[in-house]
């Protein structure tokens, strides 16, 4: 395979809260392609975004990265420098400050909270080209425009002295996408950029992010908890659970023959039109534990149609690589494949 | 932007004159008036007035009539001839007593307000974004105490130091030799020798509590999705504290223009007292104690107007600040 463009490995990310420690991102080892869209799956609190902003490095003060590395390997890549691990950079280091909103482009949940009300869209759009690309005012100005234009706003000449409360949530998520694409990045990352937004929105900002990667051929991290999503945009799926990738496949492999049973417990409870008429929908028994309180063994045996008492309650189940970059962390695969 | 002026302007004009009102019924709510108290100020002395002495007494300062005649005399002698009315106690017009007051009540009070904003804004700031830090929690501890201490209790505190360490007592805002001296450098250097003591007195309050309104907005505004949003694209780390959350927490602490004004205004009248300053505080003190009601209702007027007049531009900083505000959310 070739080399990635993104490595995260053996992150750990973890909040001092008043109950204790919780370990929110626990072990998680990804990586992301060139060109390619990795979407990072699973249910709310499993520790999807946590590690999206460990790799920028955004964590509140009430939380730490307490281990593991984050390669970035695109200045080897494009053979500008050398790879470099984004935690062990000094928070003034220049690289950091050219992989936020450089390299790597964000998007969030809540566009119109992402953007500060009180200035125009262009002033914030603004801000950022000049601080990545240099361009005089009047020249950030224009591409400005042009970048609105490009995430498909309506009247952009006009529209970039508006404010952010006088758009619609779709059109502040443009607007932050145009930011993001700003100095071209070679990573997108989207934090559930489509969750706070209706459906038809949700469906023109994924068609939008669609086209911007064929176009820009950039990477694309994609969190998300929506299978619809996933099943949409995704080359490869990495499925989490309470703070662990339990999963990886490509997209194909994952909807025709999941492994984890997790996994096919999360295909299997969403609804398909037709089949699910007049039946419940299948859902997965139990609530997502509380990090601060992990099951012993596999933290999914407790919810685990397949799990296996006297083992998976005790030890810690093995990472199994069926190779080709797809893995499950499981014991009922144990003899298929190699242990990781 | 005009509109939002107007509507503004309107609402003083209403409020004036809601203030007027309750200004005015107040002031007479005590049994008696102007004569009764000049009665037993009589009494004391040994002189008895007779009822027909009272009675004539009464016709000439025009407390004769009810209520409302009074009231109504007195809201349309100001707003028609501008004429406050006659003071009783200084025989002098209300206009006359007021306004070489005036200018020190509203200059002490600006220099104190700004004096206030200065301390405040900087040690707000620095103590939200070093939250539990030794400074934090030793500027958290000092406004406690300050927000706690009345005005006139640290004002006693002042002149007991004064005496038992100098000697002598700081009051006014100038001394002998220089209070009817013209204005120049040496008596300008007089005055700020002497008006740092009323400034401390009076803004240490507001200084605690506006520190406190800094850190508290700030500390909200901290943890924003914006402020991760705007660290996700690049922006350095001290231009992102001064153009995002800074500007939105600068909103509460300008309106504060319209409490913070009144608070000193109130603050003057009892340390004004104590520290015997020429400002309106101490004779609008005696106006009420002897139920000199013009002289009373005119300066308590002339406060509400100066207040509503801050609020006013406070509300005018506001729409310039915040696009909601100016915008009216539109969309």
């Amino acid at each position: 395979m070739e080399q990635p463009l993104l490595e995260i490995s053996g992150l750990h990310t973890s909040f001092d809260t008043f109950d204790g420690k919780v370990r929110a991102v626990d072990g998680v080892d990804l990586a992301v392609h060139p060109g390619k869209t990795l979407c990072v799956v699973g249910e709310s609190g499993c520790g999807k975004s946590v590690t999206a902003r460990s790799i920028l490095r955004l964590i509140e003060d009430s939380g730490s990265i307490d281990a593991g590395t984050v390669t970035w390997n695109g200045d080897l890549i494009d053979g500008t420098g050398e790879a470099f691990d984004v935690l062990t950079l000094d928070p003034g280091d220049k690289r950091l400050q050219k992989l936020r909103g450089g390299d790597v482009g964000m998007i969030f949940q809540e566009p119109a909270a992402s953007l500060l009300q009180l200035r125009t869209v262009g002033a914030q759009l603004v801000e950022t080209l000049r601080l990545h690309t240099g361009l005089d005012k009047k020249a950030a100005r224009a591409k400005a425009i042009e970048l609105l234009d490009t995430v498909g706003i309506p009247d952009a000449a006009r529209r970039v002295d508006a404010y952010p409360f006088q758009l619609s949530g779709g059109m502040c998520q443009r607007v932050m996408i145009a930011i993001a694409l700003c100095a071209n990045p070679s990573l997108l990352i989207a934090d559930e950029p489509t969750t706070a937004l209706d459906v038809t929105t949700q469906a023109r900002i994924l068609d939008l992010i669609r086209s911007l990667q064929a176009e820009h051929r950039m990477a694309v991290m994609f969190i998300t908890h929506d299978l619809g999503v996933v099943a949409e945009l995704a080359d490869e799926v990495a499925v989490m659970y309470l703070g662990r990738v339990v999963e990886r496949a490509s997209v194909e492999e994952l909807f025709a023959d999941p492994k984890h049973p997790y996994t096919k417990a999360l295909l299997a409870s969403v609804p398909v039109l037709g089949r699910d008429r007049g039946r419940d929908l299948p859902t997965i028994p139990g609530a997502v534990p509380s990090p601060l309180h992990r099951p012993s063994g596999c933290s999914f045996h407790p919810r685990c149609a397949e799990a296996i008492a006297g083992t998976c309650d005790v030890e810690a189940p093995p990472e199994v690589d069926f190779g080709n970059g797809r893995t499950a962390e499981c014991v009922l695969y144990e003899t298929e494949g190699v242990r990781a | 932007m005009v509109r939002y002026l107007g509507r503004r302007v309107l609402y003083m004009a209403a409020t004036l004159l809601a203030i007027s009102l309750v200004v005015f019924v107040i002031i007479n709510l005590p049994p008696g008036d102007y004569v009764t108290a000049l009665q037993s100020r009589y009494a004391v002395q040994g002189q008895g007035l007779n009822p027909q002495d009272l009675e004539n007494l009464r016709v000439r300062y025009g407390l004769d009539g009810n209520l409302l005649q009074q009231y109504w005399h007195w809201f349309t002698q100001i707003v028609v001839h501008g004429d406050l009315g006659m003071s009783f106690e200084h025989e002098k017009p209300v206009a006359q007593v007021i306004a070489p007051r005036l200018g020190w009540t509203i200059a002490v009070s600006v220099i104190t307000l700004l004096v206030t904003w200065a301390l405040a804004f900087p040690i707000g700031v620095y103590s939200a974004v070093k939250q539990h830090s030794a400074g934090d929690y030793a500027v958290t501890t000092v406004g406690f105490l300050g927000l706690a201490t009345p005005n006139f209790l640290i004002a006693l505190v002042f002149i007991y130091f004064s005496v038992t360490w100098f000697g002598s007592v700081p009051s006014g805002l100038c001394s002998p030799e220089w209070c009817d001296a013209a204005w120049n450098l040496g008596k300008l250097l007089d005055l700020l020798g002497h008006l740092w003591i009323p400034m401390i007195v009076i803004g240490t309050g507001g200084v605690a509590g506006l520190v406190r309104i800094i850190r508290n907005n700030l500390l909200d505004e901290l943890h924003r999705p914006y402020v991760t949003a705007a660290r996700a694209r690049g922006v350095p780390e001290g231009a992102l504290l001064r153009r995002y959350p800074l500007r939105v927490a600068l909103n509460p602490f300008v309106s504060t223009i319209g409490w913070i004004l009144p608070l000193l205004l109130v603050g003057d009248i009892v340390v004004g007292q104590i520290l015997s300053l020429p400002t309106l505080g101490p004779i609008l003190l005696g106006s009420l104690k002897s139920q000199d009601m013009y002289l009373a209702g005119s300066i308590i007027m002339v406060l509400s107007v100066v207040t509503v007049i801050g609020t006013l531009i406070s509300d005018l900083l506001l729409g310039w600040l915040d696009p909601r505000i100016r915008l009216g959310h539109q969309r």
